[in-house]
């Protein structure tokens, strides 16, 4: 018995050693890059093909994937940073402010040759470029924009959002929508997550104050306490709010949910919920609102630790994601492309449509992802502040405090 | 014999001081010697500068809005005015679940009902609560619906006068099982010959709870305020996961306000100065607590 035991114990040891040489062996072969992005679910199943065809088209090259959102991994980012480590060879963010911000650290890896910025969206990579090097990529993004579900207006016999083509009439529809039976309010609120409510302002800014004002927000040109952009947002949106046209504040992902089941007649919230309403089909449709002439574009980074341990296929990677990557994942809906070379066709009839809406009208950056910061932190908080208490005092606290902040963000502190 | 015990004490107690030194000692005293340094740049020293504009930071301390009674009233008073709510609260509540409890014949599962607040993290609790207090279909919300009181038929989160509100009920509740089970202990060792000779000298319940169980009771009570109160100075992790601290910083505590300065907006002196505050404020009760108990 004894000596079955030692020889049983012997046995373990060899295999407890052996296993992990083995495994070491094969490791070296093989290069695996940790990639972290924040898809999961059915956003997760239109990436995963994207990993699978550069595993295919690079065989020494594995992809180890982990979700993480972009506030979390950059608490851990800035621990990490800290002592040159990093978590994963390439991430992605939906910050270029935080991309900027890291690069003048000089945590992040330029990219300069990996990708030719005359293949994407005009403009597109600009903000990643510091001291003259470029030190991300655009990836897949989205649009902000009013979508419904265009059944409640079919079965109800009202106009639909997109033939409306004044304020007012917009207003007396969503009166109409607000006496439905059913109806939880004419507008839904996203809770709990700030941008819902930045969402609206941005809109609400683009359709009222026009594209050169949200321009010159976006580039510190114009403050936000200005007597200009306080009468947009007081004598524009303070009376939808006031009149009860937005609803209690609820989980965004509640709050969507509900606008598909109408209960609400249309919900500020981006083209990736296309996604999830694919049945019926025809019946998620998003519109403009009346005067509306550009559409914010919020857009996913990728961008490179200086601490990868495998810069050369890091790069091969982000390039593939950067280009290729995207004609692949926009298959699966939900996302439009920033590079410019995918085929029209790729998309999927949701998107198409949404396309066909959006039509030649502009495109302008996402303001609280652009400015970042503490502007961004204060932007959503100071909002739900705004829509519990609509009045013009609060107003007025509002936009100051964001003016505050935007301003202590552009100086850097 | 007395030099010998003196050091053979020394090598017993060296593991864990070292142990202290490395990952308390030296990182408490590496963070106050942050806050003394500025956010950006090479981290110069600048003395209390940090400390200075923190007090100056309305959204670190508010007393024009405090004293106007509208919120934000700033991190600070929104953390003292939790400790002042949240410590009576639970400490009453809890004290009377354990008298009742010890009346009631042995009933685990309700017990562990009380106490179940204590043992889901934090992070979940905050999740979870959210839909509590929601208006279309929070428990909390309806039922002062159903009563008539429509001023609280609202989502209590999404409102500057009742998200700090919401947080502290729900920490009550989280809090309630932990005073009830320090305090049902404590009821046990109370000596039935004493609450007999009570009752027969005519003693009604109350003087009996007054001059029998609170006697016995008052080292649990120091522990739970000294505990409570830690905690209410130093919590984060509900208000992260529900409010962040909105809308309006109307339920920004101190807590929270250190992790935005350090990990959000990089300012990491200023969150060591928060720290620091933190790490002062909660050393009150440590200190009566401690010197409470040394006397005795």
């Amino acid at each position: 018995m004894k000596k079955t035991v030692v020889a049983l114990t012997i046995v373990a040891l060899l295999v407890a050693i052996a296993l992990p040489l083995s495994a070491q062996a094969q490791k070296e072969d093989v290069v695996t890059l940790r990639m972290i992005a924040p898809w999961a679910d059915k956003e997760f199943e239109g990436f995963k093909p994207v990993i699978e065809k550069f595993e295919q088209e690079n065989p020494g090259i594995r992809i180890e994937y982990r979700t993480g959102k972009p506030e979390d991994v950059a608490t851990i980012l800035s621990t990490q940073f800290s002592v040159n480590k990093t978590p994963a060879d390439i991430i992605d963010t939906a910050w270029p402010w935080y991309i900027v911000q890291e690069a003048q650290k000089g945590n992040l890896l330029p990219i300069d040759n990996a990708v030719d910025p005359a293949d994407f969206r005009e403009g597109a990579l600009d903000q990643l470029v510091v001291d003259g090097k470029l030190y991300g990529v655009t990836g897949i993004g989205g649009l902000t924009i009013p979508e419904f579900n265009a059944e409640l207006y079919r079965e109800n016999n009202l106009t639909d959002p997109r033939d409306v083509h004044t304020t007012e009439e917009l207003k007396a529809l969503m009166r109409r929508v607000q006496r439905l039976p059913g109806m939880k309010a004419a507008i839904g609120t996203g809770g709990g997550v700030g941008w819902t409510n930045t969402s609206v302002v941005e809109t609400w800014l683009l359709a009222y104050g026009g594209r050169q004002m949200y321009m010159d927000l976006l580039e510190g040109r114009i403050a936000w306490n200005s007597a200009a952009v306080k009468a947009v947002l007081r004598d524009n949106l303070l009376p939808w709010i006031q009149e009860g046209f937005f609803g209690e504040p609820e989980e965004v992902s509640i709050v969507t949910e509900n606008m598909w089941k109408k209960q609400y007649g249309f919900f500020v919230g981006g083209t990736t919920d296309s996604l999830r309403f694919t049945d019926p089909p025809g019946a998620y449709a998003v519109f403009l609102m009346p005067g509306q002439k550009d559409i914010v574009m919020w857009t996913d980074y990728w961008f490179i630790p200086a601490y990868t341990e495998h810069p050369e296929e890091a790069k091969k990677l982000l390039a593939f994601l950067a280009t290729e990557g995207q004609s692949i994942q926009i298959k699966g809906g939900g996302r439009i492309a920033t590079y410019t070379n995918v085929p029209f066709e790729n998309y999927p009839p949701q998107e198409q449509m949404i396309m066909e809406v959006v039509g030649k009208n502009g495109i302008v950056a996402d303001m609280d992802d652009t400015i970042g910061g503490k502007f961004q932190t204060v932007m959503w908080d100071q909002l739900k502040l705004l829509w519990s208490n609509p009045t013009e005092a609060t107003l007025d606290l509002v936009l100051t405090a964001m003016e505050n902040a935007a301003n202590e963000t552009r100086a850097g502190n | 014999m007395k030099q010998k015990i003196q050091r053979n004490t020394i090598v017993f107690i060296l593991p864990t001081i070292l142990l202290l030194f490395f990952f308390m000692i030296l990182p408490v005293g590496e963070s106050i010697w942050s806050s003394f340094h500025s956010n950006g740049g090479k981290g110069e020293f600048v003395g209390f500068a940090n400390y200075i504009a923190l007090f100056k930071d309305p959204s670190f301390l508010n007393i024009k809005y405090f004293i106007r009674g509208e919120q934000p009233f700033g991190a600070l008073i929104n953390s003292l005015i939790w400790a002042l709510i949240h410590l009576p609260l639970s400490l009453g509540l809890g004290l009377l679940c354990a008298l009742v409890m010890i009346k009631l014949p042995k009933l685990p599962a309700l017990r562990t009902s009380i106490f179940l607040g204590m043992v889901i993290p934090g992070v979940i609790t905050g999740v979870v609560t959210q839909f509590l207090f929601e208006k279309s279909s929070g428990m909390v919300s309806n039922f002062f619906g159903l009563i008539g009181v429509t001023s609280l038929h609202v989502s209590w989160f999404a409102h500057a006068r009742t998200a700090l509100l919401a947080l502290i009920f729900t920490s009550v509740w989280v809090w309630t099982g932990y005073c009830m089970i320090i305090f049902l202990s404590a009821l046990t060792t109370i000596p039935n010959s004493y609450l007999e000779a009570a009752t027969l000298d005519g003693a009604s319940g109350i003087q009996t709870f007054w001059y029998i169980k609170l006697p016995f009771l008052r080292s649990s009570i120091r522990t739970i305020v000294v505990m409570s109160l830690i905690n209410e100075l130093t919590n984060f992790d509900i208000i992260y996961s529900s409010t962040y601290g909105g809308p309006g910083g109307a339920s920004n505590v101190l807590g929270l306000q250190m992790y935005l300065e350090s990990f959000r907006y990089s300012r990491f002196g200023t969150g060591a100065a928060i720290a620091t505050i933190m790490t002062l404020l909660a050393a009150v009760p440590i200190y009566f607590n401690v010197r409470s108990t040394l006397r005795k």
